[in-house]
């Protein structure tokens, strides 16, 4: 009998430090070669490979993706039956998110399960062929997915290519019309699909596309069953996913954590109190801004967030000291200088937006100035052919109502925040204070 | 029918927002903003003569 076989937690982080919480695990990063991943997590179910019997196991909608939008499997896998034996199927590691860590952090621990998953979906669709989508700069995830791909070439006869990101092409370079024009060879950057990339992909075929953590998962689901899945976890929300957390010094850590835990517990386990941070970030860019008490008190769980009026998105919190205000600025401009420059009002509304908070954390504060900021993100949402545009617009709506009595106290170029000497951007592309 | 936009394809010449301005009007920069997506039968031909004459052929006409 496989040793983890039934351990509902760790799932993905399993040998990895717990520091005794039943909830919370650090995944370690030494990869975990084929036969030490057979002899940890034995062979999937057979039936697995049929989407018959795949799409029933899915059936209740557990399996949540993990690559920001929580879009359950089962929905995902609807309309892909007729396409049977077209498919290209593309486990997406790219990764985009700056502070994002965890699609390598599990791809340079568990390749095997990440293909174990491609395999699974690409067998069950009767796919062409699989590809791994790697961000170009991750070369350690690329070396450990190459070599486990040549070690499984003897047993597995799925075909799976490695396909990487555009260089030049930076926080968008994951979203799924940006992952199908990287691979295709046309640039990398999103592409206009209003009917998603179900008929129309790669080399022109259907294409599906699943993060890599998702793929994970079902691997895992795949061997030890739905109701072994859902026996952790809240309502709405089973399983585990992973985080990837910035510390207040600066490093990131990539926990697994049951799905509904409170920050509260993760911070505890990962020794990180309240008092040592003034804000954090929850969800990423396309998050929002909150108060550390506000963070303590919430849960890692997708479903819980969003009704909460949250979002968790790819799993990204970032702790900080510093001004709110004038950090939500610095990703607005960061978020400006990342647009593919395609759409105008992506291209020329992103930096007016950032230009226009910048004002306001540098103290112009007036009601016309803040009537601006509302302006350009009514004017700027849901025009553009990614998410990017609207990412930032909510992102700059979200600090506007939750840290208004901040910004009126910067009125007159006041701050009641230390200044921070490090923050949630990359260095070059930060604003002054 | 109703009207859309390739937003990458638009490189906001304007010409749309000349040609139906019942549906379209242009942002601060000069990119259109459809304020109705449904075309009224009494539009449809405007909105042909704009899908056909766009410049980089961003307008959209759904059928549905």
């Amino acid at each position: 009998m496989p040793k983890s076989s039934g351990r509902s937690f760790p799932r993905l982080a399993y040998g990895g430090k717990s520091a005794g919480s039943s909830n919370v695990a650090v995944m370690p990063s030494t990869p975990i070669g084929l036969s030490e991943h057979l002899s940890i997590f034995g062979n999937p179910q057979p039936y697995f490979y049929s989407l018959h019997h795949l799409k029933n196991q899915l059936s209740e909608n557990e399996l949540h993706g993990r690559g920001g939008a929580a879009f359950p499997l089962s929905r995902k896998l609807e309309g892909y039956e007729t396409y049977r034996g077209q498919v290209v199927v593309v486990a997406n590691g790219s990764e985009g998110e700056y502070l994002s860590h965890k699609d390598e952090t599990l791809m340079m621990r568990h390749p095997n399960l990440v293909l174990d998953g491609l395999t699974i979906l690409g067998t069950a669709l009767d796919a062409k062929m699989g590809f791994v989508h790697i961000k170009a700069s991750k070369t350690g995830p690329q070396t450990v997915i190459a070599a486990a791909l040549a070690e499984r070439k003897q047993i597995d006869p799925f075909k799976i290519e490695i396909s990487t990101t555009a260089p030049d092409v930076g926080y968008i370079s994951g979203t799924e019309s940006a992952v199908i024009s990287a691979i295709n060879k046309q640039g990398g950057r999103p592409i206009y699909l209003p009917d998603r990339p179900i008929s129309r992909g790669v080399r022109k075929r259907p294409t599906l596309i699943a993060n890599v953590e998702t793929l994970a998962h079902l691997a895992l689901l795949a061997r030890f069953g739905a109701g072994w899945f859902s026996s952790v976890g809240i309502g709405g929300d089973t399983g585990t996913r992973l985080l990837t957390i910035t510390l207040p010094n600066g490093r990131y850590t990539v926990p697994e954590v049951v799905a509904g835990t409170t920050f509260e517990e993760i911070f505890d386990v990962l020794g990180v109190t309240e008092n040592q941070v003034s804000f954090a970030l929850l969800g990423g860019y396309f998050g929002q801004i909150v108060d550390p008490g506000k963070l303590w008190s919430l849960r890692a769980s997708a479903a819980y967030l969003k009704d909460a009026g949250f979002s968790l998105g790819a799993g990204v919190v970032a702790l900080a000291n510093g001004c709110p205000v004038v950090e939500t600025g610095r990703v607005l401009e960061y978020l400006s200088g990342e647009s593919a420059g395609q759409c105008g009002p992506c291209y020329f509304g992103l930096p007016e937006l950032a230009k226009a908070w910048k004002e306001l954390a540098l103290g112009h504060v007036s009601s016309k100035a803040l009537a601006r900021v509302s302006e350009l993100c009514e004017e700027i949402i849901g025009r553009g052919a990614c998410a990017m545009p609207d990412g930032a617009v909510l992102f700059a709506r979200a600090s506007l109502n939750r840290f208004r009595s901040e910004i009126l106290a910067h009125q007159g170029g006041n701050c009641s925040y230390q200044p921070m000497s490090r923050g949630l951007v990359p260095p070059q592309k930060s604003m002054a204070h | 029918m109703t009207l859309s936009i390739n937003p990458i394809a638009c490189d906001g010449y304007g010409m749309c927002a000349e040609l139906l301005p019942e549906l379209i009007e242009l942002d601060e920069w000069g990119f259109p903003i459809i304020k109705t997506k449904e075309i009224p039968a009494s539009l449809i031909e405007h909105a042909r003569r704009a899908e056909r004459l766009c410049p980089t052929l961003a307008i959209i006409i759904n059928k549905k």
